[in-house]
């Protein structure tokens, strides 16, 4: 699992210029499905054939935020604008790729401290302030307008059992999704796997992907908000808690109960995630599609979201994709 | 070489790896090398006058210091030196002689209110999650790889003031006798309040002393008149700075050297920050100094810019400008 999340979190996959990472995914689905192709849209869908005449869904977006070069300035600098929610104040002295003709290296300009004034430390950050440096006066051979701008990849284990990246908001969820399909050795049903695109943007993908899709069950895996302090405990998971099975209206309760009861039995670690309204996951707009889809959110919990050094811990991950597994072998009754 | 030096950590009070270093690279071309006792290094080229020079860059980088342990393998820190807090948010550094890789860590942007996000973080707020146990008092130094980019670019952390070692080193390693005697030293804690130069200029009192440092280079971000210095452009000399006054007349022999030379040469256009020539100038006997900088983008943030020509030219400059100086003192 450690292997494979590092794998998938160091390419491109902004929103939008994710090819790249949907060949990476199909490659490593390949062998466990009967059949994969990329759709239009550009998800990854792989079939894994049953016999009972179920169809499960298990779906992990495969996109994740970035930057996008907006104009090219005079003196070589690059300015863009954010693909995705990002924070402006993580920006700052930060790394990037810019995938232009070449992938070129680049840091995010902001002004020392020496020339600040004290009005500028009180102002807001914002995105149209800062530059991308990529130490070319002329870029304009190797760099458009519209590249993409991804964070610089550097993966890093903390403690025993962490890892801290980019982009792990959401390969955690294609990484179980991954791994249940390699562990779904005997399972019954039909299995669709499907690495989705365009969440970041509103679930774009997965909203293309279930126009053709009939399925009696959708799993999807997302990440939830890691303890830090200074946060409410209502909206946040400590990190080595478990899985987090998420109830509330966009979920079917019979299965989260079965969820719930699954974990039990099996001692695998969980906790009840709360979403009053929408979970702001694919989940949302899976349940609505067609006649509607009996939906479970699973997630793992996730440090400093869309920022250049998400934090997850692999038990959780390892316990989510434990749980899936045992639902999607099981008898599908509920 | 450069690469090593950036690589090191070597936080103001904790300055070791970086000296032992040094010390490695120098011993063999200088006539007597002495550690004094808070860490700063001596180096002795005796030559034939009886006149003083002094050349001085720091061996210390700004950084932080563990001030408080949290549970759940968080802890707060303390700043060491100066820089934008603006910076830190979702910064990777390292903590300790193990060095534990670590995140500084802030809310999730899904849980900050648009008003929230415009304001600036307080230090006071911010933490750092290491995952593991760490104590009070170990070092934290940005955690940042030394790399090359674009047109002659490099970027590391550090490298203000580890070009300054570099280019002393590299002074040292070509190992010429000159008519005055030469004191390379390699100073700590200047990023605290110069405290290490204040120390040497009341050990050695020499006649002229001059740092050998970085400097701001905000030519990307700034207006023209707030470049300060611009890549590119070769190494600055200063005309005066928030802790000293460069002495003109060995300015004008710096930038006569430079055309002889055929190198590129610039003024920095600021009056702001203080480096090492402040207390070389004020303690000791007190003494003629002088700025000599390597312009540096996003200087005090763990990817510091430098042009690799600019570089060169500032190796060369030092070198050239040593032998001038004989025939002036």
């Amino acid at each position: 699992m450690k292997q494979l999340l590092k794998q998938l979190s160091v390419p491109c996959s902004i929103t939008g210029h994710n090819q790249k990472m949907a060949k990476l995914i199909r490659d490593l689905v390949l062998p466990f499905c009967d059949s994969v192709e990329i759709d239009d849209f550009g998800n990854v869908i792989g079939v894994k054939y049953g016999t009972t005449g179920k169809t499960v869904l298990l779906d992990a977006h495969m996109d994740e935020v970035g930057l996008q070069v907006k104009e090219i300035q005079e003196d070589g600098s690059l300015s863009f604008v954010t693909v995705g929610g990002i924070d402006p104040r993580i920006l700052p002295c930060s790394e990037v790729i810019v995938h232009g003709k070449k992938e070129l290296y680049g840091v995010i300009g902001a002004k020392p401290p020496h020339l600040l004034k004290d009005e500028d430390k009180k102002g807001e950050l914002r995105i149209a302030d800062m530059v991308i440096d990529v130490g070319m006066t002329h870029p304009d051979e190797m760099v458009r307008i519209g590249d993409a701008v991804s964070f610089y990849p550097v993966c890093r284990e903390l403690g025993k059992d962490r890892i801290s990246c980019k982009g792990l908001d959401n390969k955690c969820g294609v990484a179980i999704m991954l791994y249940v399909m390699q562990s779904l050795t005997n399972c019954p049903h039909t299995v669709v796997f499907s690495a989705t695109t365009a969440e970041e943007m509103g679930c774009l993908g997965v909203a293309a992907l279930m126009e053709r899709q009939d399925v009696d069950l959708a799993i999807v895996t997302d990440v939830t908000f890691g303890m830090t302090p200074g946060e409410d405990e209502g909206l946040c998971f400590p990190l080595g808690s478990g899985a987090a099975i998420c109830t509330g209206p966009c979920i079917h309760p019979n299965w989260f109960e079965k969820a719930c009861k699954t974990a039990e039995q099996h001692g695998i670690p969980y906790m009840i995630e709360v979403e009053g309204r929408t979970t702001g996951t694919n989940t949302d707009v899976i349940q609505l599609s067609n006649t509607g889809v009996p939906s479970l959110l699973i997630s793992v919990p996730l440090r400093y979201m869309h920022t250049m050094t998400e934090i997850v811990q692999f038990s959780d991950m390892e316990a989510a994709a434990r749980l899936i597994t045992l639902l999607v072998g099981g008898d599908l009754a509920c | 070489m450069l690469r090593t030096l950036s690589m090191l950590d070597g936080v103001s009070g904790n300055e070791g790896a970086v000296r032992e270093y040094i010390k490695a690279q120098i011993q063999s071309y200088c006539d007597f090398l002495v550690e004094d006792s808070l860490g700063n290094l001596i180096a002795l080229k005796k030559g034939a006058g009886r006149k003083k020079v002094m050349l001085c860059a720091h061996m210390d980088e700004v950084g932080f210091i563990v001030s408080h342990v949290m549970e759940d393998g968080f802890c707060r820190v303390k700043p060491v030196g100066g820089y934008d807090n603006r910076i830190l948010a979702g910064q990777r550094v390292r903590v300790g002689e193990q060095k534990y890789p670590a995140v500084f860590g802030l809310k999730a942007a899904h849980h900050t209110t648009l008003e929230e996000r415009k304001n600036e973080l307080n230090f006071g707020d911010m933490y750092l999650d290491v995952g593991t146990a760490v104590k009070r008092g170990e070092y934290v130094s940005f955690d940042s790889e030394y790399l090359e980019f674009g047109d002659r670019k490099a970027k590391g952390k550090a490298l203000d003031d580890r070009v300054g070692c570099a280019a002393l080193i590299g002074l040292l390693q070509a190992d010429q006798v000159y008519s005055y005697d030469l004191y390379v030293c390699f100073s700590v804690q200047e990023e605290v309040g110069l405290r290490g130069a204040k120390v040497l200029a009341n050990r050695i009192r020499p006649d002229f002393a001059m740092a050998v440092e970085a400097t701001t280079c905000s030519d990307l971000t700034g207006v023209p008149y707030e470049f300060v210095t611009e890549l590119g452009k070769g190494p600055a000399v200063s005309v005066a700075d928030g802790a000293s006054y460069s002495n003109a007349d060995y300015r004008e022999l710096m930038i006569k050297t430079a055309e002889k030379m055929n190198l590129p040469i610039q003024l920095k256009k600021s009056t702001t920050g203080g480096n090492d020539a402040g207390a070389l100038q004020l303690y000791g006997r007190g003494c003629a100094t002088m700025v000599f900088s390597l312009p540096c983008r996003y200087i005090h943030s763990p990817c510091s810019v430098i042009d690799l020509d600019d570089y060169q030219a500032y190796c060369q400059l030092l070198k050239g400008f040593m032998e001038e100086l004989e025939g002036v003192l």
